[in-house]
């Protein structure tokens, strides 16, 4: 792959960046532009307070983002500010809390509706139209059905011990739920949105937001208190990062998305009572680490199969919070888990299709989800309806999302050497009816991504879309970084900076006061030396360095290698 | 549960019983807003969650539903007589969650009224001893002489 390929990059990027200086410096018109209109144009009255300055720089921040015309983009400029990550909040949908069940809900602005009896907690008619379908087929599944709960779950196939281990627990469950989804995928096999459907097993699926309105914690305060400028905004509400993993066993693809269950009107989706405020997460329990913004969600952009039909969940990690906080607080544990799985798996399919953590749906997006151990099945239905939860929107926003959330039902009721017994033709019909459910196709299904919605269709050349494509499935690769991020030790922070014990000693750290003092939190994502291009293989003598990766144009070659020695004659350098 | 010697355990011992323990709870108030069903004790450094369990359920009769600690170290500051640095001592802080039907929380023992009332007292007194020092200065040089005199 060649270093530096070719002035042409050089020439298209530089009149991208900038247009005015280059027009300054070539395009000298005898005729000027007319100063003078009818009416005065003032420009706005901006009010010069601290947060609203803060506020608007936000705004122009999330503005760029919006006019970003791909998700790969997108991602990288929601990664730019932090080199090094950002320090987010932990939440992990197989790791409930005790006291979380209020956070949960606020984190994700989600309603939970659960029904007692019909439909068993899943929206009343959502199914209506396909579940006489659904019951004619049930007889085709069930004996193949049976044949596979027999063969994971009959005491005396399985080869282990008496008492199931974790690892072998969750296999066999695995197995089965992938096992159940090839025999109803496969009876399904005519039906057109199944048959043209792609399958994930195991995917990783994480999602980044901003959640607003967390009160600061002692640290925050102190840097605000001892200033007067900012000693007003002491107590004002922060917006923490937040990267949610949703751990299914199974995603099943297709290329509609399912239809809304409540239009936008409805009061369940938009006056739904919600906790007005929390503490600090910590608080409550969760963690927070390190780690670049990441949203994937089992396939790259560009994939046809955009939306998901249904996911197939695990329920092997209730098994330890049941021992540890016993059998009443296993609903409560259930509930947290299909609440953060399916707002993640939400909110990284919007992210995928051109919304985001800044950028606000414009149609609602519908999740179906089932948790099981094989015997026990919950399933629900999610429906999405906000994205963006920063600053005051995750109070004040108009609309919140809603989870429908069933009673717990048994598929069989035992296993013998005489076969399955009692198995639940109902629950079987129900999970049928979740496959059949038809996507709806929209009309503007991407309308903050470009018609093309490819990073090939970008402008800029190929050896820079190859580049910036890799830099972006490195960025939300989860690899740790070869060299560690600076750290100050604890000596240091005593001897050094709390209690200068050391007056003599040559300031060299990271930390110290000296021409080459850094603060890792403000460094940004751009922001490394760039590779150098020796003489023999550059093609413009006075370009020494190669580009610097950039949002907007891919990669960008900065200012002052191109502004202190002279443009590079276009007409001259035909070369390339 | 004690600070005392514990019998060294070999198979075949009876379960190893503390009567009285000689461990101290101190209940705090929470150094950061918590849940209304959390309260927040410092204990000592050698009591671990199981100790601390059975010592509110079987003494105190306290439900607890989960614990979670952590070792805090001790405020490290100058030494007043020669400028060194010194360090207080580490100690055990543990978060103590109770199930949703219990609440506690910790009184206000500093109400923020109270307290402005009573700096208000103290720079009052501060001011009339001022006012008081000044005044003994017009008779520095005549000790004894009564301060009711003029000037």
């Amino acid at each position: 792959m060649s270093v530096y390929s070719g002035g042409r990059c050089l020439q298209v990027l530089r009149s991208q960046k900038c247009p005015t200086k280059h027009l300054r410096q070539y395009n000298k018109s005898a005729v000027g532009v007319s100063e003078y209109t009818d009416t005065p144009q003032y420009p706005p009255i901006l009010d010069k307070s601290k947060r609203a300055t803060w506020q608007r720089r936000k705004d122009t921040w999330h503005h760029n983002i919006n006019n970003l015309a791909t998700v790969e983009q997108k991602m990288v400029e929601l990664n730019m500010p932090k080199y090094y990550g950002y320090w987010s909040l932990r939440f992990k949908d197989v790791q409930p809390n005790i006291l979380g069940d209020d956070f949960c809900r606020y984190a994700t602005r989600t309603h939970i509706h659960e029904e007692e009896g019909g439909g068993g907690g899943l929206p009343m008619g959502y199914y209506d139209d396909v579940r006489p379908q659904a019951e004619t087929l049930v007889p085709l599944v069930v004996d193949k059905v049976e044949q596979l709960i027999d063969l994971n779950f009959s005491s005396n196939k399985i080869h282990r011990g008496d008492k199931p281990v974790r690892a072998t627990r969750r296999h066999q469950t695995e197995n089965f739920l992938i096992g159940l989804h090839r025999v109803i995928a496969g009876t399904l096999g005519s039906v057109p949105h199944i048959e043209d459907s792609m399958l994930d097993l195991r995917p990783r699926v994480e999602a980044f937001w901003f959640l607003g309105g967390i009160p600061p914690d002692s640290m925050l305060k102190k840097t605000k208190k001892n200033f007067t400028d900012t000693k007003e905004y002491e107590n004002d509400p922060i917006d923490r990062p937040i990267q949610g993993t949703s751990s299914p066993v199974l995603g099943l693809r297709v290329t509609d998305g399912l239809p809304e269950v409540v239009p936008w009107d409805d009061p369940l989706a938009t006056s739904a009572t919600l906790p007005e405020s929390v503490l600090d997460p910590r608080a409550y329990g969760y963690k927070f680490g390190k780690k670049h913004a990441t949203t994937v969600t089992g396939f790259w952009p560009g994939e046809r199969q955009e939306h998901t039909q249904l996911w197939l969940h695990n329920q092997d990690f209730l098994h330890s919070y049941k021992l540890e906080f016993g059998e009443e607080a296993a609903r409560d544990g259930l509930r947290q888990k299909m609440l953060v799985a399916s707002f993640t798996q939400a909110l990284a399919h919007a992210t995928y299709l051109g919304f985001g953590p800044v950028t606000e749906l414009t149609y609602p997006l519908v999740q179906q989800s089932a948790i099981s151990d094989g015997q026990h099945w919950n399933l629900s239905v999610y429906q999405l309806n906000t994205s963006t939860l920063h600053s005051h929107l995750a109070q004040d926003n108009p609309r919140n999302n809603i989870l429908w959330l069933s009673e717990e039902e048994k598929l069989f009721e035992a296993v013998e050497d005489g076969g399955v017994k009692g198995l639940n033709t109902s629950l079987l019909a129900t999970i049928i009816a979740m496959y059949l459910k038809k996507g709806v196709p929209r009309e503007n299904p991407t309308p903050y991504l470009a018609p093309e919605k490819r990073l090939h269709q970008h402008p800029a050349c190929e050896e820079y879309r190859e580049n910036f494509l890799s830099f972006f499935h490195d960025v939300l690769s989860n690899r740790p970084r070869a060299r560690l991020d600076p750290e100050m030790y604890l000596w240091e922070k005593i001897y050094k900076v709390d209690f200068k014990t050391r007056p003599f000693e040559s300031p060299k750290r990271f930390f110290e006061d000296h021409y080459n003092k850094m603060d890792p939190g403000k460094r940004r994502l751009d922001d490394y030396p760039l590779r150098y291009i020796p003489k023999p293989i550059r093609k413009n003598k006075y370009v020494k360095f190669r580009p610097r990766v950039h949002s907007e144009h891919l990669y960008i070659y900065d200012d002052h290698f191109l502004v202190k020695r002279h443009y590079p004659d276009d007409e001259k350098d035909k070369s390339h | 549960m004690s600070t005392r010697f514990y019998p060294r355990y070999h198979l075949g011992n009876p379960q190893l019983r503390v009567f009285l323990p000689n461990f101290v709870m101190k209940l705090i108030k929470p150094p950061h807003p918590q849940p209304p069903n959390v309260a927040t004790f410092i204990v000592s450094t050698q009591m671990t969650k199981f100790d601390i369990q059975n010592y509110l359920e079987k003494i105190y009769k306290v439900p607890v539903a989960s614990i979670k600690t952590h070792i805090h170290m001790g405020e490290i500051k100058r030494s007043k007589v020669g400028g060194y640095l010194i360090k207080d001592d580490d100690y055990k802080i543990a978060y103590i969650t109770m199930p949703k039907t219990e609440t506690f929380e910790f009184p206000d023992l500093y109400p923020t009224e109270k307290e402005e009332a009573m700096e208000k007292e103290m720079n009052q007194i501060k001011l009339l001893q001022k006012d008081w020092s000044k005044k003994i200065q017009q008779h520095k040089h005549r000790p004894g002489m009564p301060s009711w005199f003029g000037a």
